[in-house]
């Protein structure tokens, strides 16, 4: 029995897990398109912006006279992306360093530090989940024929809709931004030309933290801040930046899309099959189109 | 076959095998050796299997205190059930203690994490050989317990576990058990207590026809929900009028984001949804339900909504829906004005750990008492002194203790020996100001007879559910009927 | 005129193999009886040794990355458990063969694909390949066991019925029984290395491009690598599956990938022995880490210091405080007619 307004919630649904998975996948993205490094903490940062959201800010927040809505929904996420900005700011020689490295060993040293953070995210906040839902259950429901749709995904939609704009007119309008392709296509030559591509990678570092951690707070009011957070989603970011292409900003859209789309479809259809679905889609990906379908290496 | 460079020697096969058994006899040789000049005792014991010498009849009761091992989870997703085992077994002990010990021993304790199969048998290994543990108390896993618990027979260590309730243990992994006990009830009867309990609250017996949507955690104890809340709503309402119209299967606390299994139930409108979700899972989805507004189209009808942390069903869990204990515990039955024991529990418990205790905290709880009790009925059948794991055994077998949660029984014969039985419990939700919290109230008590294989069946396993429950109420439940 | 080179660390003499081995078998006795409880870690580092060795033959020597070879330690396990639950097989060795044949199957049926990939793409190949596989077996659960698995009870070993051993006796044997496949398989390797083969797939990862110029067929040589990677840790697998008594999901999932990897870079993957002593050094971190409640923490830490510190593994150390092995070569020995004798 199928109704219109059952199809709608699916595709919003979609909608919100794309910005969710995007918010995560464009930092992973510029991170490997500017130093070739594969991060396999950043998941990490998308944690950490949770958990300091959920664990820390809001229960800050919660001795104070009842907020506005409008505050809730800003002001946290945003606190949240300067947060793991600036962690972002203070693992970057580690970062750096590794790039320096063979794939393999990035890939190694790079899981050693998400071990570092699962657990110092478990000494920090605890074993048990942190929720902090504030914000998205006073931000109400609108009805849709007979069914209800929660209001604070349609913001995070919103939201992340305005950020895919901003970074890419920031990224393709900006002498900055411009600067940022060239070091992903060429560093050699773009610092034989005489920009410093130093400041790029750090500037990267940081865009991709401030993204990451953005993305937890604005995730975390709807969900929980759980251990292994980061490993559900670095699964999720893996296949998304094969069925993207690694280093791609069309690519981190187009994947977080699909594998949105494929998630909650397969919810839908086949229910058990769900996670094997998403493998398998990434392994005929990798298989027909390596570089991902987001045309290679493109900005 | 060329070498690099030339320079290193071809070895032949005669020097290969030369080298082969040479290393393994000289090193097996030189290491008894150095075995027997050091540990002559330890040495012969190993080799001759012989144990250690027992204290015999007249043996004054040792001193030197008793060793309990407890080993449970600390960390991640199972903390939340896990931690409170610990702090059971723990209160329990210093409780004896205060008031003397096992006769007379005071009790230590040595703390082990619960982790994957693997891990959690090498960690009892551990307890037992290394730490020297004389009992055990411990695991909530269910996949936990059919690995160590061979282990624990092999060892010949008395071994309470206080979770880790599936159906496999006794009815297939360790089919005779002698040192392996189990306290809280098994876990087939949660699934049932769960479909009983819809039946009840929610007046299902009227009903025309009812959708049910299914909503587990893709392990064996979701498993083994869905399938028995799925034929107990099959048997007593009938199977014309029952349809399952979706069944999701999320990872356990593998997905924080469960929106799109609630919309997926949400678009094929069930009457209720039937779920085993625990712990953070069950947090997460509860919540993000809430702006689905799922309560308002369905009733929700849980095993564990209220059996994880009490306090962690918030006050905006909605009123109304089946609250499940895990078939076991909950903290205000026997209301504690009414039963001192449970009074005390609750009392103390809080005291020392800043929360309201769990059905796993009173499981620990009791599995200590029980093998005090054990030991000091042993101590008296024998005349005196320190009794033999035998003893204590034979003691255990059969006894009724009354803890907390009220009287427990374990079983002596088959099948399920060893398996220990307590009425279940089932309530519904609301919100209670004064706690802070949601709560379960109007507990419908089952009696556990009704819900599980009585002693002496002798059906077998269903194939693909996996338990003797379910061939049991397929094959002698009466249809239309409930049976309590 | 004498030429020194330095020995290449790749192709020690095999008396060090000899030497740990004897070590190993020395040492079990001892720490059976003194150290009780870490007997059973020190069989697992032999196991996990034989597992890191097969990997690194892919990794070390042919310069293939993969994290998934979780993929095979299941195959192992799963064959194990599923010829003693539909077959009611109780001999070890039928174990062991079951899990080296099931490996080698799917090695080559995934094998002349994959291989193509390189570097990153390989490692998440395989990932996702080896995760495929770990979602059926959730998914299956009512022929794999589910999340409960498939529990194995002691195998008959070299013919003598399980139930006539006592438990401190079948200890010993299994243990032996698995130094001695460590020191086989070792030895089997060991020659693999440096044969013909073992040269060609040096040359495969150190120059690609060379390599196929020289008319060496990359993708058959990978594939062959990949395929005795496989055998090896499905080997392991189910000698895993039967000392932990139980097989599930678990074991074939890609932490346990993450380990072989991290194995290795203990040891050393440019070194012969360095998967080996990386094992079992790796076995006793674990267990000691995890009496921790922030083990992660410890094995993150552990994990960047050593790459940071000795990037080329724990031998890359010893070697500096032994000393390099000097060569001497008179060229004479090159200089015949006709070139080098085989």
């Amino acid at each position: 029995m199928v109704v219109f307004e059952d199809i709608l919630i699916r595709i919003l649904n979609i909608f919100y897990g794309a910005s969710i998975f995007f918010l995560i996948a464009v930092g992973l993205n510029l991170i490997y398109g500017v130093m070739k490094l594969v991060n396999l903490a950043h998941t990490a940062l998308f944690a950490f912006g949770a958990y300091i959201v959920a664990g820390t800010l809001m229960k800050i927040l919660a001795g104070f006279v009842e907020l506005p809505v409008g505050f809730l929904i800003v002001i946290p996420p945003i606190a949240a992306g300067l947060t793991v900005l600036a962690v972002s700011g203070a693992i970057s020689p580690l970062l750096t360093y590794a790039a320096r490295k063979s794939e393999d060993v990035q890939l190694i040293l790079t899981f050693g530090l998400l071990l570092i953070f699962e657990d110092m995210f478990r000494g920090l906040w605890g074993p048990v989940p942190v929720v902090s839902n504030e914000a998205y259950m006073r931000s109400g429901m609108f009805s849709l024929g007979g069914s209800q749709y929660p209001l604070y995904n349609i913001y995070v939609m919103i939201f992340v809709g305005g950020m895919v704009i901003a970074l890419w007119l920031f990224l393709h309008k900006t002498r900055v931004g411009m600067l940022f392709r060239a070091t992903s296509m060429d560093i050699e030559m773009t610092s034989a030309l005489g920009a410093d591509v130093r400041k790029v990678i750090i500037g990267a570092i940081l865009i991709a933290g401030l993204l990451a951690g953005l993305g937890g707070g604005l995730y975390v009011p709807a969900a929980s801040a759980t251990l292994g957070m980061s490993i559900e989603y670095l699964v999720y970011a893996f296949v998304i930046i094969v069925i993207g292409g690694l280093g791609s900003f069309v690519g981190s859209l187009i994947g977080s899309f699909i594998v949105s789309a494929l998630r909650t479809l397969s919810l839908a259809f086949f229910p058990e099959l769900e996670l094997a679905l998403l493998y398998v889609v990434a392994i005929a990906i990798l298989l027909i189109k390596p570089e991902g379908l987001g045309g290679g290496k493109g900005w | 076959m060329r070498k690099w460079g030339g320079i290193l020697e071809r070895v032949s096969r005669r020097q290969f095998l030369k080298g082969l058994i040479g290393g393994l006899v000289a090193g097996g040789i030189i290491g008894a050796g150095i075995t027997y000049v050091a540990a002559p005792e330890a040495l012969r014991r190993e080799i001759t299997g012989q144990p250690s010498p027992q204290p015999g009849p007249f043996t004054p009761v040792l001193s030197r205190p008793l060793k309990m091992g407890i080993q449970t989870f600390f960390r991640g997703g199972g903390a939340v059930l896990g931690e409170p085992i610990y702090r059971g077994a723990v209160l329990a002990a210093e409780e004896i203690n205060e008031a003397g010990g096992i006769l007379g021993r005071k009790i230590e304790w040595v703390a082990r994490d619960e982790g994957t199969a693997e891990e959690s048998v090498r960690e009892y290994r551990k307890l037992v050989e290394e730490d020297k543990i004389d009992f055990y108390v411990g695991i909530t896993s269910s996949g936990n317990t059919p690995a160590i618990g061979p282990v624990a027979e092999e060892l010949g260590m008395i071994t309470l576990f206080a979770d880790g309730c599936t159906d496999f243990l006794f009815e297939q992994a360790i089919k005779n058990p002698k040192f392996v006990f189990r306290i809280t009830n098994i876990q087939s009867a949660d699934g049932i207590a769960a479909a009983i309990g819809a039946i009840k609250y929610l007046d299902l017996m009227k009903k025309d026809k009812i959708r049910v949507a299914h909503i587990h955690p893709d392990y064996a104890y979701g498993r083994n929900a869905h399938a028995h809340i799925s034929i107990v709503l099959e048997k007593v309402l009938g199977k014309d009028r029952v349809e399952f119209v979706y069944e999701g299967w999320p990872g356990l606390f593998r997905v924080t984001d469960f929106s799109p299994y609630i919309t997926e139930i949400m678009a094929n409108k069930p009457d209720i949804v039937a779920t085993s979700l625990w712990g953070g899972d069950f947090v997460n989805f509860y919540k993000q339900a809430l702006g689905y507004g799922l309560f308002s189209r369905t009733k929700l009808v849980t095993t564990l909504s209220h059996g994880a942390k009490p306090q962690a069903t918030g006050p905006d869990y909605p009123d109304g829906n089946v609250a499940g204990v895990h078939a076991n515990y909950y903290f205000l039955y026997p209301h504690p004005e009414t039963y001192p024991i449970n009074k005390s529990f609750v009392e103390r418990y809080y005291k020392r750990w800043n929360e309201y205790p769990n059905f796993e905290a009173e499981g620990a709880y009791v599995c200590v008492y029980l093998y005090k009790n054990a030991v000091e009925l042993a101590s008296k059948l024998r005349g005196g002194g320190w009794p033999e794991v035998d003893e204590i055994i034979a003691a255990l077998e059969g006894m009724t203790i009354y803890g907390p949660a009220g009287p427990l029984h374990i079983r002596a014969r088959q099948p399920n020996k060893h398996q220990g039985y307590k009425d279940a419990i089932i309530g519904i939700s609301k919100s209670d100001p004064n706690y802070g919290f949601s709560i379960l109230v109007d507990p419908l008590v089952i009696p556990i007879s009704r819900i599980t294989v009585p002693e002496g069946w002798d059906g077998t396993p269903d194939p693909k559910a996996g338990t003797l429950a379910y061939s049991w109420i397929r094959a002698t439940w009466k249809e239309g009927v409930l049976p309590i | 005129m004498v030429i020194v080179i330095k020995r290449n660390p790749l192709i020690e003499e095999i008396s060090y193999l000899y030497i740990i081995i004897a070590i190993l078998a020395l040492a079990y006795p001892l720490v059976f009886s003194f150290l009780r409880g870490w007997d059973t870690i020190l069989t697992y580092g032999i196991i996990w040794a034989i597992a890191a060795l097969g990997f690194n033959i892919l990794y070390g020597y042919t310069g293939l990355l993969s994290f998934g070879h979780a993929l095979f330690l299941g195959l192992g396990g799963y064959a194990a458990g599923f010829m003693l639950k539909y077959l009611g097989v109780r001999d070890l060795e039928l174990y062991i063969l079951g899990g080296a044949v099931a490996s080698l199957v799917i090695a080559l049926a995934i094998g002349s694909v994959v291989v193509r990939y390189t570097r990153i793409f390989f490692a998440i190949l395989m990932l996702a390949i080896a995760q495929v596989f770990w979602s059926l077996y959730y998914k299956f659960y009512w022929i794999t066991g589910g999340s409960d698995g498939i529990k194995i009870p002691r195998p008959n070993i070299l013919g003598i019925p399980s139930g006539s051993l006592d438990a401190i006796t079948y200890q010993y044997i299994f243990y032996y029984y698995s130094l001695a496949l460590l020191f086989i398989l070792g030895y089997i390797m060991w020659r693999i290395v440096n044969s013909p083969l073992g040269i060609a797939l040096r040359a495969v990862k150190d120059n690609e491009t060379r390599a196929s110029f020289i008319g060496f067929s990359i993708t058959k040589l990978r594939l062959y690598a990949f395929l005795l990677s496989a055998v090896y840790v499905g080997i392991a697998g189910s000698l895993l599956a039967v000392h932990s008594r139980i097989i599930t999901p678990e074991q074939a999932f890609w932490t346990s990938s993450g380990k072989i990897v991290f194995m290795t870079i203990l040891g050393g993957s440019g070194y012969f022995l360095g998967p080996i002593i990386g094992a079992i050094i790796y076995n006793f971190i674990e267990s000691i880490a995890m009496k921790y409640v922030y083990w992660q923490l410890i094995m993150g830490s552990i994990i960047i210091a050593i790459i940071a510190v000795m990037p080329k593994g724990l031998i890359s150390v010893i070697e500096k405080i032994i000393g390099y092995r000097e060569i001497k070569i008179q060229p004479k020995q090159y200089m015949q007619k006709g070139g080098d004798r085989s």
